[in-house]
């Protein structure tokens, strides 16, 4: 099948299934679709991330059905402690793994199904609104048919004291399908949240997932991010994150991601008033012949706000990994200070980073830094573990577990920090001498 | 009855990108002694301890050296360290993700193995690691912070010094341990290192001043000019040399 032929027959499958009626988006997001080219090594945006193997999978002719092993399942979601849970399988909500009936009596969790009148309201003027459509053709895709979504809400001047833990499994189907799930965040002035999103899987994988998350905060709004991308290294996924922030709100995210089949993480901040603030730390890693690609995109279109922007990389074996991270500064965006800086580690000959750190500024009173670099392991550090009686090979693995703790152990959050040790602890299993290391803290 | 020498080191050539750094040295070290090796900048004396320690920056040209009897060279930096062999670095790297705890646990689990003693459980190696930064004036939090991470110049040293004291080596060399140290931080490194002397553990102190010896002791003093010992004598040639300089001897 040619990619537009494809495209045509997604598109008819589009048209056929139900959306929520009063949602206004998904007919529009149809059209887009039907207006977009499917991404080739010709589009920019694309140039390092084929979607040759993606296309020819028949992914999308069957939608995940979602069944899964609970007791299996919910060994896998991790001890966070005192959260609320939503666990998502292949995409669909589970209710049987989920616990989130307080923030629900509380109107701060709601299935798009549930939605009153207010909340269709908020859902139909803040969907789909913070990022460009024509760019993001999966966006469409996702939201080109919403059978259900969750729309998180943040009431005004509330600090939401408990985490709100949202756990995408991915799991083997009977056949080869498409998994979607959409999130809408709403920080209402003067809220607070923290949100930890688990990518996660039970086993091997023949699904595609496609991801969209938005998030909106409003006036001095607070949302912490933490994000887990550990999942099975069969998984495609493409995952689109969209947020924008409003005038004194403060967004920081610290990622950790593992490379697989396809793993595309697309981040947008757009700051909308003065004086907000976006933190993005992330680490991602690849090995064997995984692929991630990281694109991110930060616009500052007001004055005054702020960005720091660090991603480290561990790139291994035969895998391929890119960065593009974009700092783009607007005519008025007067007195933004905006930092973006990419670290790799590169340890194998075979192993492929892509790097691009751009600044694009039309402001001329900015501070803005941008940088990339890679490298190897260091051969003055290996050195002082040898004179230390540490053998080259285990220094090496403490080296490279080092590199990639640096960036975990800033994670605001113990409970997320464990978890990601022991899933680090499962990518690095040919280095598991060193698993109990990280527990001497 | 004499002595078997700890170390002997027998007309040692090294270089660094085709340039003689180390041009026939000698030396022998005995259990218990404490050697410095003093001399101006550039006279190879820091070169000699990266040398023994097996650093792979120089290349050794000719001349041997013999540790506890087995020729040090063929061992790789790790085996030097097991077999006893310790440099406390002039600067030492700072490894940010890797905790100062995990590190030094590691090292002495792998030299303890070599060994043939039981590696240490976690609770009794913090209680010993604790012990050690108490008398080196280092709080406990130091132990949790990454390797030598944002560490003052006296906090460094005296990191080396507490990894010397949890390895237990039989020869240390100390590269310029007292650069960088204002008078106090040089007196509590100085005071670590004479907590650790004993009739089998020896010493070579590089350093290029006079100061540290007034407080690590030494029994033998060797001046280090242009990759050669140029004289040696008893603790009273560094008191001259800090007289009269450097030129006094060239």
């Amino acid at each position: 099948m040619t990619p537009h032929e494809l495209k045509q027959q997604v598109q008819q499958q589009l048209a056929q299934q139900a959306s929520l009626d009063w949602l206004s988006l998904p007919q529009k997001a149809q059209a887009t679709f039907a207006a977009l080219d499917m991404p080739t090594r010709k589009t920019e945006a694309w140039k390092y991330t084929p979607l040759t193997a993606l296309l020819n999978t028949p992914y999308f002719a069957h939608t995940a059905a979602g069944q899964v092993d609970e007791s299996a399942a919910a060994d896998r979601l991790g001890q966070l402690g005192d959260v609320s849970r939503l666990v998502f399988v292949n995409g669909h909500l589970h209710p049987g793994l989920s616990s989130y009936s307080d923030l629900e009596n509380q109107g701060i969790v709601t299935l798009f199904s549930n939605a009153n009148e207010s909340q269709r309201e908020l859902i139909n003027a803040e969907l789909g609104t913070a990022f460009e459509p024509q760019q993001h053709v999966f966006a469409a895709l996702n939201y080109g048919c919403i059978e259900d979504g969750v729309l998180i809400q943040a009431p005004m001047d509330f600090k939401v004291q408990q985490p709100i833990q949202l756990v995408y499994l991915s799991t083997g189907e009977a056949q080869p399908a498409l998994a979607q799930s959409r999130v809408l965040v709403y920080g209402a002035a003067g809220s607070s949240l923290e949100l930890i999103e688990q990518y996660d899987s039970l086993g091997e994988t023949n699904v595609f997932h496609n991801q969209m998350t938005e998030i909106s905060l409003q006036p001095n709004a607070r949302l912490t991010h933490l994000r887990l991308q550990v999942e099975h290294e069969s998984l495609s996924q493409v995952n689109g994150l969209h947020v924008k922030l409003a005038a004194g709100s403060h967004y920081e995210q610290h990622a950790l991601a593992f490379g697989s089949t396809l793993k595309r993480n697309d981040i947008n901040v757009n700051f909308n008033g003065s004086n907000a603030y976006c933190r993005l730390h992330g680490v991602f890693l690849s090995k064997h012949k995984q692929h991630i690609d990281n694109h991110l995109n930060l616009e500052h279109g007001v004055p005054h706000c702020n960005s720091d922007t660090v991603y480290k990389g561990f790139i291994t074996d035969q895998s391929r990994a890119v960065f593009n991270g974009r700092i783009h500064i607007h005519k008025h965006a007067q007195k933004t200070e905006a930092h973006l800086n990419n670290k790799n580690l590169l340890l194998s000959k075979q192993a492929e980073l892509d790097t691009k750190p751009e600044l694009e500024i039309y402001a001329d009173d900015v501070k803005c830094s941008h940088g990339a670099s890679i490298g190897k392991l260091d051969d003055k550090s290996l050195f002082y573990f040898q004179s230390r009686g540490i053998d080259r090979a285990t220094a090496e693995a403490m080296l490279c577990l080092g590199f990639v703790n640096e960036m975990v152990e800033q994670f605001p959050n113990t409970a997320v920090i464990e978890l990601a040790r022991q899933r680090l602890a499962e990518f690095f299993n040919d280095v598991d001498q060193l698993n109990h290391l990280w527990t001497l803290e | 009855m004499s002595k078997t020498p700890l170390l002997e080191v027998k007309d040692l050539v090294a270089e660094v990108d085709g340039k003689t750094i180390l041009n026939g040295i000698s030396l022998t070290v005995n259990p218990g002694e404490v050697h410095a090796i003093m001399g101006p900048n550039g006279s190879g004396k820091s070169t000699l301890a990266n040398v023994l320690a097996g650093r792979d920056d120089y290349e050794v040209v000719s001349g041997s050296v013999s540790f506890k009897g087995q020729d040090l060279f063929e061992l790789e930096p790790e085996e030097r360290a097991r077999e006893g062999v310790f440099l406390a670095f002039q600067y030492p790297v700072e490894i940010p993700g890797v905790s100062n705890m995990q590190f030094l646990k590691a090292s002495v689990d792998a030299v303890r193995k070599h060994r043939g003693q039981e590696e240490l459980d976690a609770p009794s190696f913090m209680k010993l690691a604790r012990e050690h930064c108490k008398e080196l004036k280092l709080k406990p939090e130091f132990l949790k912070r990454g390797v030598n991470e944002g560490f003052s110049g006296g906090e460094k040293k005296r990191n080396e010094i507490l990894q010397m004291a949890l390895l237990e080596p039989s020869l240390a060399l100390l590269d310029e341990t007292d650069s960088g140290l204002d008078i106090d931080a040089l007196q509590v490194a100085a005071e670590g290192v004479n907590a650790l002397r004993n009739p089998q553990r020896s010493f070579i102190v590089v350093t290029h001043y006079q100061r540290l010896l007034n407080y690590i002791v030494p029994d033998y003093v060797h001046v280090l000019a242009g990759g050669k010992i140029v004289k040696s004598g008893g603790r009273e040639l560094a008191l001259e040399l800090e007289e009269k300089g450097y030129s006094w001897i060239q």
